[in-house]
């Protein structure tokens, strides 16, 4: 290594720094040591590099540079904590909460409530009147009509009342879940303007608690109809009419 | 590591240094405050990827030297005004002190260097940082470092010695770096 090569590595070294475990410089440092001339050399780059160096850091950050770093980012993660997942999963959790609340805290009917409830509205549907959505005395339309509009249909019928005069149908509702409704003539005088006297209701039996089990026919009143409710194949049959219950069970 | 305690840490103990690494390439206060809050900014959103610890420090450098390469292509792109045409949009800066008088002409010179030899000679000075962390930071070879920091530091010094270095010299175009 003559001097120049030296004098070139040499420009890159700083005292008290691993500088000097760099192999090359290592050397041009044992050459300085030893070359008087180069030595001079070596002492006044120092000096020229430690003023350079103080000039570099009289550079300083202004003040509330710092702050302003720490501030924008509590801002940015104020930000992001409500951007979350996790938070937006529980903010709609908690408002799923809200909104289901004055359901879930609305007064519900005992246990066992639920059929008798059913069984009124559905004799006060047919006392007070009703519109049949089909008008005909063809079954074949009517099972294909519910089936269409998601009500039960695949119903079976007892053998008797499938005798019985056919006026139409219609498909009601019980919270939420669909009703048949099977409108028959039992044969008598109707009143005036009705088509019919005699009603069968066919709901899914998980939709109505406190229900009779069993497929026989248990009798009931319900105010001025005479009723008949059995189960049969997950779906319970509420069948009743203004007439006595020994002209229901010829139904039956 | 990004709770916000740690995070205040990491801004007290890198801010100042990384402003003056900033600043040197920049030469402009709010053009270095932006990349040293930029480098914050990116290290709050990924610096959990960052495995070692002890590499936050480069970490933190070499994100602001990509910020600031970044910016100048932008720059280039959209290539900034003349001042004679923008001088009613300039704030008002206060008059510079004295003893930045110093560091404003070796700032200048640093900004005389090619680009290539610019950033290595301000970590040279500033951090006293290894050629091997430099390279680290820079993202290339060491003996690429070596050599850039040979050439720059000789026109540096060069130039200092002379005192030729108006404010807004073009760089000098030099020879390709040794690998």
């Amino acid at each position: 290594m003559n001097r120049d090569e030296a004098e070139k590595l040499l420009r890159r070294y700083r005292p008290g720094t691993s500088d000097a475990e760099d192999p090359q410089i290592a050397e041009a440092l044992a050459l300085a040591g030893s070359d008087p001339e180069l030595g001079r050399w070596l002492a006044k780059q120092g000096a020229q590099q430690d003023r350079v160096r103080q000039q570099f850091r009289k550079i300083t950050a202004p003040a509330g540079l710092r702050a302003q770093i720490i501030s924008e980012h509590r801002a940015r993660r104020n930000l992001i904590f409500w951007r979350r997942p996790s938070i937006l999963l529980a903010a709609a959790a908690a408002l799923a909460v809200l909104i289901g609340l004055p359901f879930w805290l609305r007064p519900h009917p005992p246990e066992g409530a639920g059929f008798a409830v059913y069984q009124r509205q559905m004799a006060a549907l047919a006392l007070r009147g009703y519109g049949m959505d089909v008008i005909t005395n063809d079954p074949v339309p009517i099972r294909a009509y519910l089936a269409q509009n998601q009500a039960p249909a695949d119903y079976r019928l007892p053998a008797a009342l499938q005798q019985a005069g056919l006026a139409g149908c219609a498909i009601e509702n019980w919270q939420g879940t669909k009703i048949s409704m099977l409108c028959f003539r039992t044969g008598r005088p109707l009143s005036n303007g009705a088509l019919s006297d005699l009603w069968l209701f066919v709901i899914d039996e998980t939709a109505l608690r406190g229900a009779p089990a069993g497929p026989s026919p248990q009798f009931t009143k319900i105010s001025r109809l005479t009723a008949a409710v059995w189960r049969q194949d997950g779906k319970l049959y509420l069948l009743a009419t203004t007439a006595d219950e020994p002209t229901l069970r010829r139904f039956l | 590591m990004d709770n916000g305690r740690d995070f205040e840490n990491l801004v007290a103990e890198y801010y100042e240094p990384l402003y003056q690494f900033a600043f040197s390439l920049t030469r402009e206060e709010a053009g270095a405050c932006d990349l040293v809050q930029q480098a914050f900014c990116v290290w709050a959103a990924k610096g959990h990827q960052l495995r070692d610890a002890s590499k936050v420090k480069t970490w933190l450098f070499t994100t602001l030297h990509r910020e600031f390469l970044g910016l100048r292509r932008r720059q280039t792109r959209f290539p900034h005004l003349e001042l004679e045409f923008a001088g009613a949009e300039l704030p008002v800066i206060e008059p510079v002190a004295t003893s930045r008088l110093d560091t404003d002409l070796v700032l200048a010179t640093l900004a005389a260097l090619d680009e290539a030899h610019q950033a290595p000679v301000a970590l040279f000075y500033l951090q006293d940082y290894s050629y091997k962390e430099i390279a680290e930071i820079l993202g290339v070879p060491l003996g690429t470092v070596k050599s850039r920091l040979a050439r720059g530091l000789e026109r540096l010094h060069r130039l200092l010695t002379d005192q030729k270095v108006p404010p807004h010299q073009k760089p000098v175009s030099e020879e390709k770096d040794d690998l």
